[in-house]
């Protein structure tokens, strides 16, 4: 999983514009092997666009981004084989079942026909799709196409994670599960760079959180470190104060 | 509910459809596309009343043609509001909110009736309205006031019979399969018009004897809207005021049973959220041992059980084959050129209907062509060979067929496949760019994966390139084209071919997936 002497994720003053709009600006980050960094922002703030960017689903106005010692512009195959994302809202076939699915993704990263297989029926039984997985996709639900996403993106086990908003449509069981799988993930020496909105999860998941506003980070670090020595501050009273106060 | 703020809303959001920010909106598109719809029809029905006119047709026989026109755009009205109102009640992102609003379910009715108006209005614009007029233009004595009852009969009485049939429909049926189901029933429907259209109508017109073949005309169905409709407009006295009373009893009626149904039924309904329930295949996790392998595998799946993209597409394929014998009638052509014509036609839909649904088929999973090691331009290398494998079997076996239809040897048939091929390549390759540039991934109708505008630049491109085909078809003479010219055009075409597939995998690569 792991690329000797790289970091998964290295970010160098990444900026983004859409039209008139800055939406991610000068923003540098690290994602270290065996850590979880949590992604926070408001809406809007540019977690997804950097995300994406990170991905190469978008390119970037200007920054430089190395996946796991590949330089995404540079080597985007090598850099894409090394990361898997699970975004926001998942890229699925609908007329595929959860098992053709994972076969056709197998083939695009080029994996080994029966480690992969075994790996996918691994995934499946992990995520509690195994008993759909002959059923086509567009008979799941919000949740199960979420496992299905899941399960895409660890399939090639690769040493970054990026997930925008993983937990959306998944029942307490699953989010358990997703996380526990995170964090199996990270202790094999994988990075992991989730985004959420939900700040007593990055409070028990992640290792270190990065706040953005407004495209821009405004702090980073452990979460011993972000509270400034005092044990009575949630995240979310640090958040609140670094996001402009009390709204 | 205050009506008239709904109203307003409506009108507001409508109008910023077709025009907003000091320039032209989407919704203009489908202005000019049923006003280009209403000039091409309207012409056909120039065509036909002055030749009824010329040829001193009796009033029973124009009432007859009028009513069948009338009936063509009943069956296709009948059927898209079907569509319209299962489409606004599976994937309307209001319908939750106005179902738990504080309003009554007639008045929720009746605000989707004024939601759904330019699409319910838009057939009546398109073929019914130029019926009516030509008529009237060729025959004296119509009153505007009956025309306007007639028509509003035609849009009225559709529309609340199709409601009264999608609410319970909705109640026992998964919205997605339906609104499938109603898709294949308005393009069978199609296809038959098409069919009357392209082969009874030349030949209803053609020779001098009009009046003896419009006895073959079937009668009228007594009791359908339509026919009522054409009657009121048409037949004066006692008969045209009988046919008027039955037209405005069927709207009221209709309207009637849609509200007391909505009343009764709308409320219980399950909204957009309800998914299809899905299939079971059986399918192996084990990955095709080659990528290519693999895509193959998957558009193989994709293409067949999405039936009503398939059956469409057959639809498609059948009715561009066919088109040049339409012709046949006005314009004779030896046996070697019409085949070669009829190939012509068949690869302008293979562009059109296979090359330009190919990528929007995939939606927004088409992004794991730049999230993935893949990358655009060998995805769509693997796309390519796809829908080129799948459209030169379709392409041989039309040139068998239609050549052995009629009877061309078999080094007849060969250079006619020979012809085709090139003209077939260059047609996909525009339908790919085009695909690409103009696709529509949240695509709910699999008629509509491009938007208005790239069906309308498809559909300017294909014609385009068919005109240049048949051109070069018709210079080429009467018989074989031989192997000098088929090398050349071959060259040709995959020159042309290889440029737009560079075009469209650079589009690919660089295309962009911003969050949705």
């Amino acid at each position: 999983m792991t690329v000797a002497g790289a970091r998964p994720l290295s970010i160098d003053a990444l900026t983004r514009r859409f039209g008139t709009v800055t939406a991610v600006s000068a923003l540098s980050l690290e994602v270290r092997a065996g850590e979880i960094v949590g992604f926070l922002g408001a809406n809007g703030a540019g977690k997804t666009t950097t995300l994406r960017c990170a991905s190469g689903l978008l390119a970037p106005d200007a920054g430089r981004i190395e996946v796991a010692g590949a330089d995404l512009e540079r080597e985007p195959r090598v850099a894409k084989a090394r990361l898997g994302l699970v975004p926001d809202r998942p890229f699925l076939y609908d007329r595929l079942s959860a098992r053709e699915f994972l076969a056709f993704v197998a083939a695009l990263y080029d994996l080994p026909a029966d480690a992969a297989a075994r790996r996918a029926e691994e995934l499946l039984a992990r995520l509690g799709l195994a008993e759909h997985a002959d059923r086509t996709i567009e008979g799941y639900s919000l949740g199960m196409r979420q496992k299905a996403a899941i399960a895409a993106a660890l399939l090639h086990s690769p040493p970054l994670l990026l997930l925008d908003e993983p937990l959306n449509g998944l029942d307490p069981p699953a989010a358990r599960l997703l996380k526990d799988l995170l964090r199996e993930h990270a202790r094999a020496g994988g990075g992991v760079l989730v985004s959420t909105h939900l700040l007593d999860v990055a409070e028990r998941l992640c290792d270190r959180v990065v706040i953005l506003r407004a495209g821009r980070v405004v702090a980073e670090g452990t979460l011993a470190s972000l509270r400034g020595g005092r044990a009575d501050r949630s995240l979310e009273d640090v958040f609140m104060e670094l996001d402009g106060g009390e709204r | 509910m205050n009506l008239a703020a709904a109203a307003r809303l409506q009108w507001t959001s409508a109008r910023r459809a077709v025009w907003s920010g000091g320039r032209p909106r989407r919704g203009m598109v489908a202005i000019v596309l049923s006003l280009l719809m209403a000039g091409a029809f309207a012409v056909t029905f120039v065509v036909l009343f002055e030749a009824l006119e010329s040829a001193g047709a009796p009033a029973e026989a124009r009432v007859r043609v009028l009513g069948w026109a009338f009936t063509f755009a009943f069956v296709l009205l009948a059927l898209g509001d079907l569509l319209t109102v299962v489409s606004a009640a599976a994937t309307a992102p209001d319908l939750e909110r106005l179902l738990a609003a504080p309003i009554r379910p007639r008045e929720l009715l009746l605000l989707k009736f004024m939601d759904t108006l330019p699409r319910t209005l838009g057939p009546v614009v398109a073929i019914a309205l130029p019926a009516a007029l030509c008529y009237a233009a060729a025959n004296a004595g119509v009153q505007p006031a009956l025309a306007a009852v007639a028509l509003a009969t035609l849009w009225a009485v559709p529309l609340a019979l199709g409601t009264a049939l999608a609410i319970p429909l909705l109640r026992v049926a998964p919205a997605a399969r339906l609104r499938e189901s109603i898709a294949v029933l308005a393009t069978l429907a199609f296809l038959g018009g098409w069919l009357a259209n392209t082969f009874w109508m030349p030949r209803l017109l053609a020779g001098a004897d009009i009046t003896a073949r419009l006895r073959s005309v079937p009668p009228l169905p007594a009791w359908s809207p339509a026919t009522w409709a054409a009657e009121a407009l048409a037949l004066p006295g006692e008969r045209g005021l009988e046919a008027l009373a039955a037209c405005v009893a069927a709207s009221l009626g209709a309207l009637v049973l849609a509200f007391g149904i909505a009343e009764r039924m709308l409320t219980r309904l399950q909204p957009a959220a309800a998914p299809a329930p899905g299939t079971i295949v059986r399918g192996s996790s084990r990955r095709a041992a080659t990528l290519t392998g693999a895509f193959l595998r998957r558009d193989r799946a994709l293409f067949t059980r999405d039936w009503p993209v398939l059956l469409d597409l057959a639809a498609r394929l059948l009715l561009w084959t066919l088109l040049p014998l339409a012709v046949l009638p006005l314009t004779p052509m030896p046996p070697a050129e019409l085949v070669r014509a009829m190939l012509v036609a068949l690869t302008l839909s293979l562009g059109n209907d296979i090359g330009t649904r190919a990528l929007p088929l995939e939606r927004h999973a088409l992004a794991w062509a730049r999230l993935s090691p893949v990358g655009g331009a060998r995805w769509l290398a693997r796309r390519a060979l796809g829908v080129g494998a799948l459209a030169a079997g379709i392409l041989l076996a039309a040139s068998l067929l239609a050549g052995a239809a009629l009877r061309l040897p078999p080094a007849g048939i060969l250079d006619a496949f020979g012809f085709a091929m090139p003209a077939g390549a260059t047609a996909l390759g525009f339908g790919l760019l085009i695909g690409t540039l103009l696709a529509d991934p949240e695509w709910r109708d699999p008629r509509a994966m491009l938007g208005p505008g790239g069906r309308t630049v498809s559909a300017l491109v294909m014609l385009t390139q068919g005109a240049v085909w048949v051109s070069a078809s018709h210079a080429l003479g009467p018989g074989p084209v031989g192997t000098g010219w088929l090398v050349t055009l071959g060259f040709c075409g995959a020159l042309v071919t290889f440029v737009l597939l560079v075009i469209t995998a650079r589009t690919l690569e660089r295309r962009e997936y911003t969050a949705r």
